[in-house]
């Protein structure tokens, strides 16, 4: 219980501590080409571990009656979609590493995963009234735009 | 935080950031502490955590959309 509202509380700062992170991870090895396939893998990995952040946010501000169910089932929706698109990134990753797959192709697979990023943060979380719970959830968005961004980064498709 | 032409802008958004990330030093140092990790493993391994931490948040988006439903339809009677 202490954990869960420890969590709650600290959402913000570790949704921000994500973002520098992957930040960081990337400008650490700039022109590294070698390693776009553990890159993209990694961001891949980011992105579902912010997925479920989200998910945890989200019913924290539910429960707090921070938003409306209307409001959580859309975001549930939208995550789904990036859920799913995440999950076909990662399998295209793996035929990329593979050589089943070339970098257009896989550059192609992501922009569903930033097409849902863009969704989430236009149609769920700007549509959200309450302060904190905008600016909860807007931080994860941040999040999951800087783990694109490393995808697009390594792909060299920004 | 716009994507500059050339990539990220990682700058300005680690500026932008940092007095939150300072505020969540604790839990930030557990994230070092598990992209470290994260950098020793193969691409192999991350992307089957992957596939398998996507499965767990179908599970509970799942969960969590049939649960809010139920509440609006209850609401509504």
């Amino acid at each position: 219980m202490r954990l869960r509202i420890q969590r709650a509380s600290s959402s913000v700062a570790l949704a921000c501590g994500i973002s520098v992170l992957l930040a960081a991870s990337s400008a650490l090895f700039p022109g590294c080409t070698s390693d776009q396939v553990k890159k993209a893998a990694q961001a891949a990995q980011d992105i579902s571990v912010s997925i479920n952040l989200a998910i945890e946010v989200k019913r924290d501000l539910l429960g707090q009656k921070l938003i409306t169910n209307q409001q959580a089932v859309v975001i549930d929706q939208i995550l789904l979609e990036l859920n799913s698109a995440d999950r076909e990134f990662a399998k295209g990753v793996d035929a990329f590493k593979a050589g089943k797959l070339g970098k257009a192709g896989l550059i192609k697979i992501f922009a569903g995963v930033n097409a849902a990023i863009q969704d989430l943060n236009n149609k769920g979380v700007l549509q959200i009234t309450d302060p904190k719970a905008k600016a909860e959830l807007s931080s994860i968005t941040a999040g999951l735009a800087v783990a694109a961004g490393v995808v697009q980064a390594a792909l060299g498709s920004s | 935080m716009a994507p500059a032409a050339g990539g990220t802008d990682y700058v300005a958004l680690i500026t932008a950031l940092a007095p939150l990330v300072t505020a969540g030093a604790p839990i930030v140092a557990q994230m070092v502490n598990q992209i470290q990790g994260q950098s020793g493993k193969a691409a192999d391994t991350i992307l089957a955590e992957t596939g398998v931490q996507c499965d767990a948040n179908d599970a509970k988006l799942i969960a969590d959309l049939a649960a809010e439903q139920k509440a609006i339809e209850g609401g509504a009677k």
